[in-house]
């Protein structure tokens, strides 16, 4: 069996070295899960292809899983002590590692004496997420290197998007993965952080994979074969996969006892909602037809015990496709996978890796707790964002976390606040999305910047504060000041020009700004890159006699800015006649002055009326009124007697 | 003083709701006592919001979306501390106050025979047996807590374990169980807590945990009729306690207006009602100045002269208040 292995791998390189494909890293794998031990059998041939104008010697590989080789990795220390991502470790956690047996060149030159983890974020010395071998020779501008791997591969108890639980397998993360070269900067290949994701080239992967009999599989990709072997013999089922121009493979595997798989299909001329289609040719200004949209297989493998759930996250993954696709472009892939975990796997869920999704069954996540029954739809659709901002926009996780999970954040609010506003699904029908947003960035209280490395954040709370809401609120605001239509194209540009590339945070600022036809640097600047606030006030408003005008008053309004975010902001101006007005103010000065002349007395000031700046979460200042009221305070607390009394109730069963 | 528990008889709503008319002041204070419990997070909050929002418009629509809720935010992380004094206090408050009643009420009808009382006569009745409510009070939140674990901790490692083995089915089943169970457990104690309080009252009980025990024993035997008239005072106190919320989600316009102001307050006097009706349905059978069979006639001959060693049985063992007055 071996020498058969020997024999298919060395033609796999040979196809391989002769493929020619544009592509910077192609994997074809053979993996074998034993699902005693939880752990993998590896080999595969990788394929690198320099396309840089700069030789490199050397290969960087990502050896994810040894992030939970034991607590001081990089990763667990980040994380804090016995802590998962969502809430405590078990007393029987399992660990995780990846080993290396063999690594050779197709000529057979052994490249494993070479290796040698490296840290080149914090030094750790405990930390092996991250290997380099050297080359015997450098590796040209536009050459190729093909490298054999064997490895063995310990999946642990199930922790931040990969591992075990029972039966369940989600094996994310598993294969030793080169980093991303980029020329003269070198090998962008950081140790596996707490608080940040992945990077990597795009390529095709070929993966087999090989489970005990009666399982069920999903995968990135698509099935392209498969082998039952016969009761007696003593291999398993065998899979074939094979996805192209993707930067991940990852695949979950459990008994079929257990999951079950739900095959539908994502129709355009069914599932786009007519509205949708309508209000995207409206806002973008393009033909229905260039919106025309390809249909999508979906695969949904869900426990048997949630079936009942199926058609909420197939309905989900409906609306998902059609909002991002009408938005930000086709989904370029024949098929969607989507995995909800079990309920004991809750660190397996609301993960997106290329055209494989895992959800949520909901009343298991402690999310279940913010989002409640609507968390089934949310974290579909937040997953199918991802398929763009981060599956074909391919920006760095590492260093730019906010790119991919901001961009993703800002269309699953809109896309949720648009499901909301047409009544497509009962559990979304509550709308305010933004409200809740910007409620939940003012319980922040910390400022910091957005734009920096994901481990760099002192706290999770700012990472995910930062790389989420505040981003999402970021390009609200921006949406509020360029006007829906400017925005939209803006966003569509980017993601048609960057997919399947790394764009940067700058190629982002840069088309929004080509877009507009404005320089808009001084907005990403103060939104991104510094920590900024935004905080409007009307500092005084002063009316006095007009000498010489009976009748007549001179009124003086003055507008100022707490915060350092300087920006262009609305303002609303009421007379005691009734009449209203709005101005502009530029917003560069810290205070400003306005000086009116009429016959009427203002009643009320207003900066920012509309609340454009949606980043901005003090706006009680925002508001002047000649004759203040407690009209608006009895509004907002009609509801807060019969809290309290409800709240009363809880002693009377034992007083 | 022995007293048989027997008499006591099942749980009447109806005679709940008599005595409940016959407490009218009561009512008033227990609707009263209500509103004042909340007064000081209303006036905590009212000024901080107030504050925040004094120069925002009131109408529907005139203020930008979603600044509502965020200047309430702003009033409210303004005044954390405040509120969270004002709101323990007023939970604190509330609870003093319903033992007190509860112990004026018990020490009214099983002492008088429910003779016509002025409410200050019935609160001085209930500050003499404070102590001793507060204590069954104690006793009952103390065998919810303890029932509640010895319920949920199985159940949360039944529930640890079906996670482990991936037994979704089993897991959701044991999810509903823990609920059911909590809610039974609950409505147990309660309903225990409820008899336990008559009890109590009782010449011979001055143990709050034997008189709380004696009330567990009572509901289990007989689960039903308290249950019937646990639900006949609960289910409108909910119900009438949902109006005001829903109205004022479904019409905007009504929020903050009188109309929705008088139907919660209509609605916390009808909750008066019930929680007074509520505890006087666990009440004995009849009075004892009525003449008719009562419990402490049963056991002790005329209800004249169970009265006259009842009080006695008080004045004896009274380290705690005064005797009831007449």
């Amino acid at each position: 069996m071996q020498r058969r292995t020997s024999r298919l791998l060395a033609g796999l390189a040979f196809a391989l070295a002769v493929s020619g494909t544009a592509a910077a890293a192609d994997y074809e794998m053979a993996v074998t899960l034993d699902a005693e031990l939880h752990r993998l059998q590896g080999r595969q041939l990788v394929r690198w292809f320099n396309a840089t104008d700069t030789a490199t010697g050397e290969l960087w590989w990502h050896l994810y899983l040894n992030a939970f080789a034991s607590d001081d990795s990089t990763f667990l220390r980040e994380l804090g002590p016995r802590r998962l991502r969502f809430g405590g470790r078990p007393d029987d956690m399992r660990w995780g590692w990846t080993t290396i047996t063999r690594m050779a060149l197709a000529d057979g030159t052994d490249l494993l004496p070479t290796l040698e983890f490296m840290r080149p974020d914090d030094g750790n010395l405990e930390d092996r997420s991250v290997a380099r071998v050297r080359l015997p020779e450098e590796v040209p501008p536009g050459g190729s290197v093909v490298v054999e791997v064997e490895f063995e591969a310990q999946l642990p108890s199930i922790i931040a998007r990969t591992g075990f639980a029972g039966d369940f397998h989600l094996a994310g993360q598993w294969f030793p993965k080169l980093g991303v070269f980029e020329g003269a900067g070198g090998w962008n290949c950081h140790q596996y952080h707490a608080n940040s994701e992945f990077f990597a080239d795009f390529g095709s992967y070929r993966v087999t994979i090989e489970v005990p009999r009666g399982w069920v599989v999903g995968a990135t990709g698509v099935e392209i074969g498969r082998m039952e072997p016969p009761e007696d013999h003593e291999r398993g089922l065998r899979l074939a996969y094979s996805a192209e121009r993707v930067h991940d493979f990852a695949w979950v595997a459990a008994p079929g006892s257990a999951m079950e798989v739900v095959s539908a299909e994502f129709e355009p001329g069914r599932d786009v909602p007519r509205e949708w289609l309508e209000r995207a040719v409206r806002t973008l200004g393009s033909s229905a037809a260039s919106l025309e949209l390809p249909p999508t297989r979906l695969r949904l493998m869900v426990p048997r015990s949630h079936l009942k759930l199926a058609e909420r996250h197939l309905h989900a993954a409906r609306l998902g496709l059609a909002w991002h696709g009408l938005w930000y472009g086709p989904y370029p892939y024949p098929q969607l996978t989507v995995v909800v975990p079990p309920p004991s796997a809750v660190e397996a869920g609301g993960m997106e890796y290329p055209t494989f999704i895992t959800a949520t069954s909901g009343w298991a996540s402690p999310m279940a707790l913010l989002e409640g029954r609507s968390l089934v739809e949310t974290v579909v659709i937040h997953e199918i964002g991802h398929q763009y901002f981060y599956g074909l926009l391919a920006s760095n996780e590492f260093e730019e976390a906010w790119l991919d999970e901001g961009l993703t954040s800002f269309a699953e609010l809109q896309c949720r606040e648009a499901i909301a506003a047409d009544g497509l699904a009962p559990a979304l029908r509550r709308g305010g999305l933004w409200t809740r947003e910007r409620i939940g960035q003012s319980l922040v209280w910390t400022h910091f910047r957005i734009d920096q490395p994901s481990w760099e954040f002192p706290s999770p709370v700012q990472y995910y504060s930062a790389s989420y809401g505040r981003t999402a609120l970021s390009l609200r605001t921006l949406e509020g000041l360029l006007g829906p239509a400017n925005f939209a194209r803006a966003m569509r540009t980017y993601a048609e020009r960057y997919r399947f590339r790394h764009p940067t945070g700058d190629d982002l600022f840069a088309t929004f700004s080509e877009v507009a036809g404005e320089d808009l640097g001084w907005y990403f600047e103060q939104a991104f890159r510094s920590e900024a606030e935004v905080d409007w006030e009307v500092a005084e408003v002063r009316h006095s006699p007009r000498p010489g005008a009976a009748g007549e008053w001179s009124i003086d309004v003055d507008l100022g800015r707490h915060g350092g975010f300087a920006g262009p902001v609305s303002v609303a101006l009421e007379f005691e006649d009734g009449r209203r007005e709005r101005r502009s103010w530029d917003g560069g000065a810290r205070r400003t002055t306005w000086t009116l002349d009429s016959a009427q007395r203002l009643e009320r000031v207003v900066v920012d009326p509309d609340a454009v700046w949606a980043l901005e979460t003090k706006r009680r200042d925002n508001y002047w009124a000649r004759e203040e009221s407690s009209r608006a305070a009895r509004r907002a607390l009609w509801w807060v007697p019969e809290a309290l009394h409800w709240l009363g109730l809880v002693h009377l069963p034992w007083s | 003083m022995a007293v048989s528990e027997r008499p006591f008889g099942p749980p009447s709503p109806c005679r709940g709701a008599r005595q409940a008319l016959r407490l009218r002041q009561l009512v008033a204070a227990v609707w009263v006592a209500s509103w004042l419990a909340i007064a000081p997070v209303l006036l905590v909050l009212s000024q901080t919001a107030g504050r925040s929002l004094a120069a925002v418009p009131g109408g529907p629509g005139e203020v930008a979306a979603g600044d509502l809720p965020l200047l309430m935010v702003e009033a409210v992380r303004g005044a954390l501390k405040p509120l969270a004094i004002a709101l323990v206090s007023g939970l604190a408050a509330w609870w003093a106050w319903t033992v007190l009643w509860h112990a004026g009420v018990v020490r009214w009808q099983l002492g008088t025979g429910a003779a016509p009382i002025r409410l200050g006569a019935l609160l001085r009745l209930g500050a003499g047996r404070w102590w001793r409510y507060a204590r069954l009070s104690a006793t009952a939140l103390a065998a919810l807590a303890v029932a509640a674990a010895a319920v949920l901790a199985p159940l949360g490692r039944c529930a640890v374990g079906a996670l482990g083995a991936m037994a979704e089915r089993r897991l959701l089943v044991l999810l509903g169980i823990g609920a059911t169970a909590t809610a039974l457990l609950a409505i147990a104690v309660w309903l225990a807590t409820l008899r336990g309080a008559w009890l109590l009252g009782l010449p011979g009980r001055r143990s709050a945990v034997l008189a709380w025990l004696a009330g567990l024993r009572e509901t289990l035997r007989r689960p039903l009729p308290g249950l019937w008239a646990w639900l006949v005072w609960m289910v409108p106190a909910l119900l009438v306690s949902a109006v005001a919320p829903l109205l004022g989600a479904a019409f905007v316009g009504l929020r903050g207006g009188l109309l929705l102001v008088m139907i919660g307050l209509l609605a916390s006097l009808a909750r008066a009602f019930c929680w007074v009706g509520l505890f006087c349905s666990f009440a004995p059978l009849t009075d004892l100045v009525g003449g008719a069979e009562g419990p402490l006639e049963a056991a002790a001959g005329s209800p004249q002269q169970e009265i006259m060693c009842a009080e006695e049985a008080w004045q004896e063992e009274d380290d705690e208040g005064d005797p009831p007055a007449r």
